[in-house]
């Protein structure tokens, strides 16, 4: 028997949503057929079955959300399998084998190890070998799966357990108990992550490892215990709601309706007040003259294919790539008290819609050229819009782009998009007065604002960099190029 | 400072405490006449004659016999065995000679030896000229085994090792007679027993001796590249084993590397490792790596034998698979 856990499916995703089960329960699924769709915070995404059987039991319903690593459902083999929390207590001298026993003993191996499919195999550890040991006891002393009369105890059937069975099985059950966490599967944690949450009281069994194999690692249980001293933004609820409760709060109380949100919706709460929250904020302010820029692209557009029209957004992925390929300071994150400064450019695209904000990001925005900056924004913003963006869409941002023009926005401020340290909030642009050479003449001027995390970078430099995207744009034949 | 290459470092080391002492002097095959089958001896017998510089002929147990002889009466002799792989006829002279003769007379006695081979493989030299033995001297207890990776060290920890009353391996490698860097003038001597930081990191931790210490500072430096900045030690002292300054490294980093030009097994890393899970094991935040030759005879074969040896690659491989980031 398999046990189907609830997949990673993203690095921030700490619970998915059940949205449909595409198995009934009952049925046979084969491994790599598409099995259950879920949502993650990021998007919607089906997953395959790692194994073959029958669906013989769904634990997580549709509609319901559980944590990471949590049984979701169970495949199982030809016979019947019982879960771990329904397994009857075993009568006096009777050892149920283990669901983990069964599955490594009955015929072609299955992995019961969660969807996360990079887990390399753990190690063998003193642990493991006593377990191995007392497996072999097991097996040695239990009847075989002929004698018991069925393949569904190969360590021997329930009426048929001697009792020299029973104490090797009872021993394996000590050994296993510490290394294991409730879910079953073992825990990995290093050496020294072991010390750090001992000295600073952190509980293993909360930490998400993110070593190989997912290990908890050092810089984990240093997370979770900063986590620990820091109340949380939004804590994420350990227990799904049942239906019936979460129908009960949808429903209109007086004057007040309640809005349940989508777990992308909920993610992006969460990240914003952290993000307001936690990094420092200041705004640098500027007004760029956009005549050439409009004139520009009034060329380009000419000059190509309807379907290959750019944006004036697209002018301004690109001077803000080339900007940050001349200002690598900007181009970082807040680590954990360092800066992480990033070799890629990925520039975050801010969509809004009117259930969801979502910024798909750009890759290497520096190194492509207008057309494809254009040709490909589109593409993600459409994928965004029609909700079929993969996570993988949603990920790698390093700096982000905001724009409210179309809205006819003069200026505005955005909250910094994390990991990111800038946000450039972009507003429309307006026929002015101004100016020029002591004449008073008509132009384009178009208000930028910078929003910086202090932290990171400091105002000149934020000036500077502002001043570099101006330039940029007011002389565009350099995005061109 | 000058900038020597490694074989002219050790030859400035042999001039000057030749000059110093008169009871320094060279045996070998092929080191007067010719210089050195890899020149370190250049100019020697020309300047301190054909007493002080013998030619000998092609019999290692011979040498170092002499040799152990030569040391028991009052005198300092170098000798050089021309691979490390051709000390297996003298081994019987290595180890139950030299190693042990001061501990069986009580300190009656002492060996004032250097003995000073070339290992390392990367010239298609077939298997019988190739290898790294480190580990087999460095596991006899009365020998002290040192494999300098940078020419200064070289120059330093060969004067050092002529002037110490103790038989000394003195264990160089082929690949990096040609390597280059400054070496202070004159005076410079450098402890046989203490190993050394020689790249200050912070993610992760990597020993390496002689020229694996050159192939793991070039991966340090394409490792800082994508963000993970590696520690390096230098494991020129390997017998006494000085692991205070990889201890405390891992009590940094929590992980190890260790890189060796020998084969793995019962080798240099397998040692180095193990020290550290008995002293450090609290600290580690992964399995201790350990990177080493391919367990097989080194090939002939140009290509093979470039896949046998360990590399850059490796080294940047194995790091970021104990960070999780591949």
């Amino acid at each position: 028997m398999a046990n189907v856990q609830m997949p990673r499916l993203s690095d921030s995703m700490e619970t998915g949503k059940i949205l449909h089960w595409l198995k009934k329960e009952g049925e046979e699924v084969k491994k790599g057929e598409p099995l259950v769709e879920i949502e993650s915070d990021k998007a919607n995404i089906e997953v395959e079955a790692y194994a073959s059987g029958k669906l013989s039991k769904i634990v997580v319903q549709e509609g319901e959300s559980a944590p990471i690593g949590a049984v979701i459902a169970e495949i199982g083999g030809a016979a019947e399998p019982v879960s771990k929390a329904e397994q009857p207590a075993a009568p006096k001298g009777e050892t149920p084998a283990t669901p983990e026993g069964q599955a490594e003993a009955a015929g072609p191996k299955q992995d019961a190890r969660p969807v996360s499919a990079d887990a390399p195999k753990p190690q063998a550890t003193k642990a493991e070998a006593h377990v191995a040991q007392a497996e072999k006891a097991v097996a040695a002393t239990a009847p075989t799966a002929a004698d018991a009369g069925g393949e569904q105890y190969p360590h021997g059937g329930p009426d048929d357990r001697t009792e020299v069975g029973a104490a090797a099985q009872a021993a394996l059950d000590v050994i296993r108990r510490p290394a294991e966490q409730e879910n079953g599967e073992r825990q990995r944690v290093s050496p020294v992550a072991r010390r750090l949450a001992e000295e600073l009281g952190v509980d293993l069994r909360r930490v998400q490892g993110s070593g190989p194999g997912g290990r908890i690692q050092k810089e984990d249980v240093e997370a979770a215990a900063q986590q620990k001293t820091q109340p949380r933004a939004a804590a994420p609820a350990a227990v799904a709601p049942s239906r019936e409760a979460r129908q009960a709060t949808a429903r209109p109380t007086g004057e007040v309706e309640i809005v349940e949100l989508s777990k992308l919706q909920t993610t992006v709460a969460t990240r914003l007040a952290q993000s307001a929250l936690s990094a420092p904020h200041f705004y640098v302010t500027s007004e760029i003259a956009m005549d050439d820029a409009v004139r520009l692209r009034q060329m380009f557009n000419e000059a190509v294919d309807k379907s290959e029209a750019i944006s004036l957004n697209d002018l301004v992925v690109k001077a803000v790539a080339l900007a940050l390929t001349k200002f690598p300071e900007v181009n970082a994150s807040w680590a954990e008290g360092r800066i992480e400064r990033k070799r890629d450019i990925n520039i975050g695209i801010a969509v809004g819609l009117p259930d969801r904000l979502i910024v798909p990001v750009l890759r290497n925005a520096d190194q492509k050229s207008l057309k494809d900056i254009a040709s490909e924004s589109k593409q993600l913003i459409e994928r965004a819009r029609s909700n079929k963006a993969s996570a993988q869409d949603y990920i790698g941002n390093t700096f982000s782009i905001s724009n409210l023009g179309m809205y006819d926005v003069d200026q505005f401020t955005a909250i910094i998009n994390p990991p990111d340290s800038g946000i450039l909030a972009i507003g429309a642009i307006e026929d002015k007065a101004v100016v020029k050479d002591g004449q008073v003449v008509a132009g384009k001027r178009m208000r930028v604002t910078l929003s910086v995390d202090h932290r990171v970078f400091y105002g000149v430099t934020a000036a500077q960099f502002l001043q570099e995207v101006k330039r940029l744009l007011q002389s565009p034949m350099a995005l061109v190029l | 400072m000058a900038v020597l290459a490694m074989r002219d470092a050790l030859n400035q080391a042999l001039r000057e405490e030749m000059k110093r002492d008169a009871s320094v002097f060279l045996l070998g095959e092929d080191i007067g006449l010719y210089d050195g089958s890899f020149k370190v001896t250049r100019g020697l017998m020309k300047e301190f004659g054909e007493k002080r510089v013998l030619d000998t002929p092609i019999a290692e147990e011979i040498i170092i016999g002499t040799a152990i002889g030569a040391a028991m009466s009052g005198l300092r002799p170098v000798a050089e065995m021309m691979t490390v792989n051709f000390i297996m006829v003298a081994m019987d002279q290595v180890v139950n000679a030299a190693a042990h003769i001061r501990y069986m007379f009580g300190g009656g006695t002492k060996v004032p030896l250097v003995i000073r081979t070339p290992g390392g493989g990367g010239h298609q030299l077939g298997a019988q000229h190739s290898h790294s033995h480190e580990n087999w001297f460095a596991h006899v207890p009365g020998l002290k085994v040192v494999a300098p990776g940078t020419p200064a060290d070289a120059k330093g920890m060969l004067k050092s090792a002529i002037r110490d009353d103790n038989p000394v391996m003195f264990i160089e490698n082929e690949g990096t007679y040609a390597v280059k860097g400054e070496v202070p003038d004159g005076e410079h001597l450098v402890p046989l027993d203490k190993n050394e930081v020689k790249r200050p990191g912070e993610h992760i931790t990597i020993c390496a001796h002689s020229r694996m210490l050159i192939v793991a500072m070039d991966a340090a430096a394409e490792l800082e590249k994508e963000g993970i900045s590696a520690e390096i030690v230098d494991m020129r002292a390997l017998r006494p084993l000085d692991m205070a300054p990889v201890i405390e490294s891992v009590k940094k980093t929590s992980r190890l590397i260790t890189v060796e030009e020998g084969w793995r097994s019962y080798g240099v890393g397998a040692e180095i490792a193990s020290r550290v899970y008995e002293e450090a094991f609290d600290y580690l935040d992964a399995p201790v790596a350990r990177i080493g030759a391919a367990e097989v005879p080194a090939p002939y074969n140009k290509k093979l034998e470039k896949i046998v040896f360990p590399g850059k690659a490796d080294v940047i491989v194995t790091a970021k698979a104990l960070l999780g980031k591949n």
